[in-house]
């Protein structure tokens, strides 16, 4: 009798555990990926998949519709690196075509990242270029020459890429690599 | 050997079937249950009939996670149980502007950005299936209506405005703009 109990308490358990685990790490299914950005295609959409429900339920964000713009989120660098705030990250040398982007800098759940500065936010009309169009934003919390995303806290933080208007569809369609922008670590301190 | 490997495989078995069963219960039960989802906060936040801005910034939390700090969010809440409800953005202003509908269950289900406006105004009215069917049976075939109808997949949610502030300095402008966002329950036809 003890050991059937155990058997379903350890079943229960795993079930839980997994569903916990699958929904902390995004839904499984509905994620475009392309280098360290994640896009979750069926956030968007009037049928979006139990685990994109069940991920938006669970985080409380109104997702952007299909239509109104895509979200991208990065965690972690182009080595595969979590971001940190300890190190100096370039980000570049363009973004997927957009009518208008912004990049913002946020903690782990997706809240804005405060810092000295008050600015956690870069839009795509503050941006300087060079000749070519591409550009370079870093990001650290040391004042950097050109463009700057300033970084507060002492932790980890992800970054968020907001294409509004974009001709970049989500749905059914694999975003080439070469069209995100690259996270490269500068250094560390 | 043998005779004991039987009972383990036959346990792991039933512990794996059950953990699977519970697996796709939570995921299922989650948005039914869920406290904080986003409709959740909003039915909190908001009432019928007005219109409420969603401030994003660092400046305390915010209301919901993953807001762009640079584009002010207003909404307001529909029920459309009350009867077909007309939903108004109007523009007044350049630049990146959306309004989008969202259904209880936390789904975006369609969006209009200014692209879409119409007489400076981006609009369309909600409506259930049968709503829909009583409207077009009183549609005129010589003046068919302008409306843009929007068949909700649920009868309660919100509309979201959404306005871009090119820059820092645009951020009261683009929140003013927001808030003129407008949800009003349509006289029945006939």
């Amino acid at each position: 009798m003890l050991r059937v109990l155990l058997l379903l308490a350890a079943g229960v358990a795993l079930g839980l555990w997994s569903a916990e685990a699958v929904l902390r790490n995004g839904p499984p299914f509905g994620v475009a990926a392309a280098g360290p950005w994640r896009l979750e295609t069926r956030a968007g959409v009037a049928d979006a998949d139990p685990y994109t429900r069940a991920e938006l339920a669970r985080g409380g964000e109104i997702p952007l519709a299909l239509g109104e713009g895509l979200q991208l989120v990065a965690r972690v660098d182009d080595d595969g690196a979590k971001l940190d705030s300890r190190c100096v990250y370039s980000l570049g040398p363009r973004v997927p075509p957009a009518r208008f982007w912004t990049l913002e800098i946020a903690d782990r759940d997706g809240y804005p990242l405060d810092n000295p500065d008050g600015r956690t936010t870069f839009r795509s009309g503050e941006l300087l270029r060079s000749g070519d169009g591409a550009f370079t934003i870093r990001i650290g919390a040391q004042v950097q020459p050109g463009n700057w995303l300033p970084v507060g806290a002492k932790t980890g933080f992800e970054l968020v890429l907001r294409l509004y208007d974009t001709p970049l569809s989500a749905v059914g369609d694999e975003i080439q690599r070469s069209a995100v922008p690259r996270i490269l670590r500068e250094r560390c301190s | 050997m043998r005779p004991r490997l039987a009972p383990l495989l036959y346990a792991l078995a039933v512990v794996v079937t059950l953990a699977a069963f519970v697996h796709l219960t939570a995921v299922w039960l989650i948005p039914r249950y869920a406290t904080r989802d986003a409709y959740s906060t909003v039915q909190r936040l908001g009432a019928p009939d007005a219109t409420i801005p969603v401030a994003a910034g660092v400046d305390g939390k915010d209301a919901f996670p993953l807001l762009d700090p640079a584009t002010p969010l207003a909404f307001c809440l529909y029920d459309l149980t009350r009867g077909p409800t007309r939903v108004t953005l109007p523009m007044g202003r350049p630049g990146f502007m959306a309004l989008s509908f969202h259904a209880s269950s936390g789904v975006a289900f369609f969006a209009l950005t200014d692209r879409a406006a119409n007489g400076g105004k981006i609009e369309a009215v909600l409506v259930t299936a049968d709503q829909l069917k009583i409207l077009q049976a009183h549609d005129d075939e010589d003046h068919p209506s302008q409306d843009l109808r929007i068949l909700a997949p649920a009868p309660a949610g919100f509309a979201l405005a959404r306005a871009l502030a090119e820059s820092p300095a645009l951020t009261g402008d683009a929140q003013a703009a927001a808030k003129r966002l407008t949800c009003k329950v349509e006289p029945s036809p006939g």
